[in-house]
């Protein structure tokens, strides 16, 4: 039995890390070669070295913070508005309607388009690229709140019909946990969204700090190691933070499962 | 014996845009279901069979006609509704003992007093369901029962139970249909019961309504005065004898 469990965990291990362990191999064997200039491709050893630097150094801590910052603050403005208006929006046919154009418009806006605006109307500060993060992420939400609540099935608001359940109720007892799971795939994307967008931010719209400004900064000073360490570091966050919300998600919508 | 519920002249139309003609789904029924009584409605597809009991349970309002349930329009009349698919009228999300208490939730009955209520009522009724634990980790007959719980937690007027029976295996819509049985003789409770299948329906009812098809309205009534519990009564000269005069009455409205 034991042995079983330590064989399907050593299978699932190999299932993950085999492609990018050959990868980095690959990679090693391509620096060790020297057939691209160290400038463009630095070896595994010295992007390794750059990142254990970054936390040995602690340099990496205040700009992790304020990326992380930014980028969930963004993401929640977009939660606690999008989620709500996405319900009542999908659930009162009329009322999308007259949105209908309003929305479809608004979401088709390039969020980069909007960069100059936003910094116009709340400065250079946290709050322009929290509000672009914010914009970006709250149709996805939305848009996934309101299919969320056309896919569910009608049987149920029947039967709360049945027993003259109110409008209200119907919104927080029927449809609003039927929308879950669109709602919860719909969340997956935007936080995907909102990492993107503030770390685009971080490179474009004046700040200090931010994983944005660290890769931007490791460019001009052409510290690739430091640069390719960053990147990485964004792209394991990316993906914790995915397979985070997937457990909560497993956790709060079993049933969908 | 009290009349439970009058239909008379009952037409129900549906719209079908600003240039087609609207689409007829009942014309002219009329029907009288005493207390107590357990009466099977049996017609071809499409004949408004689900309609009726929408209007019924005060959900849809009918085009002309009228509707009474203990003299009152369905909308103020208390009625508990079994779907066909236990799965999309359960809630997941909920233990069974939270969707059998569900609509006293609804009535604003506080969380302590329903519970108990919602055990006590699946005590009674002698089901076996796992109350702690969701419906859909439970067998598909289990939630079926969960759905009969919970229409029976309000003391409706009248249970109304739209094909409950179609979306189990043979084994479990025998065990249901059974328990239907024993429920319905227990508490008499005035039952109007839709299917498709011609031996649930002389099974279960004391009558048998056959519909026409599309606009429904009465083809024939059946009497059925067969002894319960009626398992003994399948295959039997009788039953037989019941079942043909359905079928022969359906196939005439082809």
């Amino acid at each position: 039995m034991k042995q079983a469990k330590i064989g399907s965990l050593a299978s699932k291990a190999a299932r993950i890390f085999a492609l990018p362990v050959c990868l980095v191999l690959a990679w090693h064997a391509f620096s060790l070669a020297g057939w691209v200039d160290k400038l463009f491709l630095p070896g595994p050893g010295e992007v390794l070295a750059a990142l254990l630097n970054l936390f040995s150094t602690s340099e990496i801590w205040p700009h992790l913070w304020a990326t992380l910052m930014r980028m969930f603050s963004g993401f929640f403005v977009a939660l606690v508005i999008a989620v709500p208006a996405g319900i009542v929006l999908g659930h009162i046919k009329k009322v999308y309607l007259y949105c209908e154009f309003l929305i479809d418009f608004a979401r088709s806006i390039p969020a980069t388009a909007i960069f100059p605006l936003f910094m116009i109307i709340f400065g250079v500060g946290d709050e322009a690229k929290i509000a672009i993060v914010a914009f970006s992420c709250g149709f996805v939400i939305l848009i996934n709140t309101i299919y969320g609540v056309w896919n569910a099935p009608k049987t149920r608001i029947v039967m709360a019909k049945t027993l003259r359940a109110s409008g209200s109720q119907i919104l927080t007892k029927i449809v609003f946990f039927d929308a879950l799971p669109d709602i919860f795939a719909g969340l997956r994307n935007a936080v995907s969204i909102a990492l993107i967008l503030t770390v685009v931010c971080e490179m474009f719209i004046g700040t200090n700090s931010g994983l944005g400004f660290l890769v931007f900064n490791a460019k001009t000073s052409y510290d690739t190691p430091k640069l390719y360490a960053v990147i990485g570091l964004l792209g394991g966050i990316g993906y914790f933070i995915n397979k985070g919300l997937l457990r909560v998600e497993g956790k709060v919508i079993p049933w969908s499962r | 014996m009290e009349t439970a519920i009058t239909i008379r002249g009952l037409n129900k139309e549906f719209s079908a845009g600003e240039s087609d003609e609207n689409t007829k789904v009942l014309e002219n029924l009329s029907l009288e279901i005493k207390e107590g009584e357990f009466v099977s409605v049996f017609g071809p597809n499409g004949c408004g069979k689900t309609t009726l009991l929408l209007i019924l349970a005060g959900v849809e309002k009918p085009t002309r006609g009228e509707v009474l349930i203990h003299g009152k329009p369905p909308s103020d009349a208390v009625t508990g509704f079994v779907f066909q698919n236990y799965r999309e009228a359960l809630l997941p999300w909920r233990s069974c003992l939270e969707n059998v208490a569900f609509p006293l939730e609804i009535r604003g009955v506080p969380k302590k007093q329903r519970e108990n209520q919602a055990a006590e009522l699946v005590s009674r009724l002698k089901l076996k369901i796992d109350l702690a634990r969701p419906p859909y980790m439970q067998s598909g007959g289990q939630q079926q029962l969960v759905a009969i719980a919970r229409a029976m937690i309000s003391n409706p007027d009248v249970m109304i139970m739209d094909e409950p029976l179609s979306s189990l295996d043979i084994g479990a819509s025998i065990m249901m249909r059974e328990t239907i049985e024993r429920i319905w003789l227990e508490s008499r409770r005035t039952t109007i019961y839709v299917s498709h299948d011609i031996d649930d329906s002389i099974y279960l009812a004391d009558r048998v309504v056959v519909l026409t098809g599309r606009p429904g309205g009465v083809r024939m009534v059946l009497e059925n005065d067969l002894p319960h519990p009626r398992s003994a009564q399948i295959g039997t000269a009788k039953f037989n004898e019941l079942r043909n005069t359905v079928l022969k009455a359906f196939y005439q409205q082809l």
